[in-house]
């Protein structure tokens, strides 16, 4: 039986600094065949480790097409996170998973898809966004919201650049600077800029526990359906794989159960938005 | 055919027993009983009421090594000793049972899974329940899950086997061969009671009731209740490291909802800062989550979270209340 606490090896290709405080890390499975058979969906996440500070909980940020190597886009937010941090190319960390659900994909094709991410919340969907605009012609108009604390916290810059030529982007912060001339306030706010079909559409929301809960009020106003408002939740995780207990709300392990949610289920969780 | 053994002959086959197992059993400690690796059986105490700790600290231990790691080589502890539990009571073999479900779960628990499964469990039914005990009123007061099981028939104990291991277990001299079942049905002896009858769909209705704030108020948040909890499986994980920072080993350690930093994660946000929420998880998960998830509670009504709480924090009478008994 093979031993599911026990991480596989993986070197850093690269890392990349996305803001002060968050970077992007460019991961490779030491053993070719594991790298080749590591397949996940877009809102799984990993378990990365470094012996002697302990493992973390990370989304998964590349889209399963690049498949060569993976992404983590990690915000330096304790131990793990902080020796990571510190970590050059070539170094080792220790990896497991991919654990938990996924976004719909299928099943949401020919829909029209709103995302809203707040902060490091695009993380997750930009695994998902880059995905679907791989697969552009599968889905109807894609339309995606980000706001960030300020303008020095906002990730992937270049790729909201970039994705802008091709779908609608708009971006806030929630307090500009001198340089900033763009749209100032909370990521909510920028609902109010955008035409969104409800009927056949669903949206991504993504983002610190306290904006998902406001998001998702504003999007359900607009009137899309309960079910159709997807969202991941974050928690305490350590196992990864519903055993360690701490990630547990209502009757589901986010570890397992999700992290991917829907608001319609979220509704039956109890303690879910908090 | 049925078996039987004579109770003086109980030192001699763990005797036998100890050539080819780790013989884990009660024993007394001062005023109480424990389970213990037996160096000496004759320190054996089968009519015992309760240990202070349940079989999971052998099963589950804590702290439990996960990996060694030096520099970038990871070994994983082997440990392929052969453990018999003799002498567990029904409740305490439920429990195990209820960890089961959880440990053999999608994921698998490797480590609880080889300990369980390189196990043979001896049950011994209870004659003795205590003042905190409430196992009849939780059904596990039947003996489930077990490999042998021995109940005081006076001068001897009536043997049953439950598995192919059990029956290899008393394959042997010790064991007489009787031609009636001799059984003594034992009497029902729980002094506490309590009514779970739907406690679960009761409990739906009462996340927002307001005696979650109450027992939030007294409740210390120390997690003993978890610690001596025979189901409680929560655990942390820990990386201890020597002082060239390069070799260590990843532990984990008995964790319980009750503590306060066991939702905080990293950046400080605590999902479960209010005492009132931890107290209230517990039970929830127990008679609830765990109930949708596998059909049972996982509670056992063994007792031990009632005797050992510093506020006197009594379960039955938590769950007398909520139901409004």
């Amino acid at each position: 039986m093979e031993n599911s606490y026990i991480p596989n090896s993986a070197v850093i290709n690269e890392v990349r600094n996305l803001t002060y405080d968050t970077k992007l890390f460019k991961l490779q499975f030491k053993d070719k065949n594991i790298q080749k058979n590591f397949d996940y969906k877009p809102g799984q996440f990993v378990e990365i480790g470094v012996f002697g500070y302990g493992e973390a909980p990370i989304s998964i940020t590349s889209s399963p097409s690049t498949k060569d190597y993976f992404e983590l886009c990690i915000k330096n937010m304790g131990n793990v996170t902080n020796k990571l941090h510190q970590m050059k190319k070539n170094d080792m960390v220790y990896v497991r998973g991919p654990y938990g659900n996924s976004f719909p994909f299928d099943e949401v094709k020919n829909k029209d898809i709103l995302f809203v991410a707040g902060g490091i919340g695009l993380a997750p969907l930009r695994s998902l966004i880059n995905e679907m605009l791989a697969h552009r012609n599968e889905f109807g108009k894609i339309q995606a919201l980000y706001g960030a604390r300020t303008p020095e916290d906002m990730i992937f810059t270049d790729e909201l650049e970039e994705w802008s030529k091709r779908i609608k982007v708009l971006t806030t912060v929630d307090k500009g600077d001198f340089r900033w001339k763009g749209n100032v306030g909370v990521v909510g706010t920028l609902l109010t800029n955008i035409k969104a079909e409800t009927e056949n559409a669903v949206a991504f929301v993504c983002g610190p526990p306290i904006m998902i809960k406001f998001v998702i009020q504003d999007i359900v106003k607009l009137g899309f359906r309960d079910e159709n408002i997807i969202t991941t939740l974050e928690r305490k995780m350590q196992c990864g794989i519903g055993k360690c207990g701490h990630c547990n709300i209502g009757g589901k392990y986010v570890c397992t159960d999700g992290p991917v949610f829907t608001y319609k289920q979220i509704k039956e969780l109890p303690e879910a938005l908090q | 055919m049925f078996r039987k053994i004579k109770k003086e002959n109980i030192v001699k086959i763990v005797e036998k027993l100890m050539k080819d197992y780790d013989v884990v059993a009660p024993v007394r400690n001062e005023k109480r009983f424990v389970f213990e690796k037996i160096k000496n059986p004759e320190k054996i105490v089968l009519d015992y009421d309760s240990t202070i700790l349940p079989p999971k600290k052998f099963l589950l231990p804590s702290p439990e090594i996960m990996i060694r790691f030096d520099n970038d080589k990871i070994t994983i502890p082997e440990n392929n000793k052969k453990t018999i539990f003799f002498g567990i009571h029904p409740c305490d073999m439920n429990a195990i049972n209820l960890l089961d479900k959880v440990e053999y779960d999608e994921y698998k628990d490797d480590y609880y899974i080889k300990k369980r499964e390189n196990s043979v469990f001896v049950c011994v039914d209870c004659t003795k329940a205590n003042e905190y005990c409430f196992c009849e009123s939780m059904g596990s007061d039947k003996p489930e899950g077990y490999d042998v099981l021995l109940t005081d028939i006076g001068d001897y104990y009536f043997v049953e086997t439950g598995s192919r291991k059990g029956e290899e277990l008393v394959e042997n001299g010790f064991f007489e061969n009787v031609d009636k079942n001799e059984k003594i049905e034992r009497k029902k002896n729980c002094k506490r009671k309590m009514n779970i009858e739907n406690f679960d769909k009761i409990l739906k209705q009462k996340f927002d009731d307001k005696i979650w704030e109450q027992l939030g108020d007294k409740c210390l948040g120390c997690g003993s209740c978890s610690f001596v909890c025979p189901t409680c499986y929560c655990y942390s994980v820990k990386d201890i490291v020597d002082l060239s920072l390069k070799k260590g080993e990843r532990r984990r350690v008995w964790d319980s909802c009750l503590l306060v930093d066991f939702a905080k994660v990293a950046g400080g946000h605590n999902f479960r800062e209010k005492r009132s929420a931890r107290v209230k998880q517990r039970m929830y998960h127990k008679e609830l989550y765990f109930f949708e998830k596998y059909n049972y509670s996982a509670c056992v009504g063994c007792g031990r979270c009632i005797r050992e709480c510093p506020v006197g924090i009594d379960v039955t009478d938590v769950i007398s209340k909520i139901r409004g008994d």
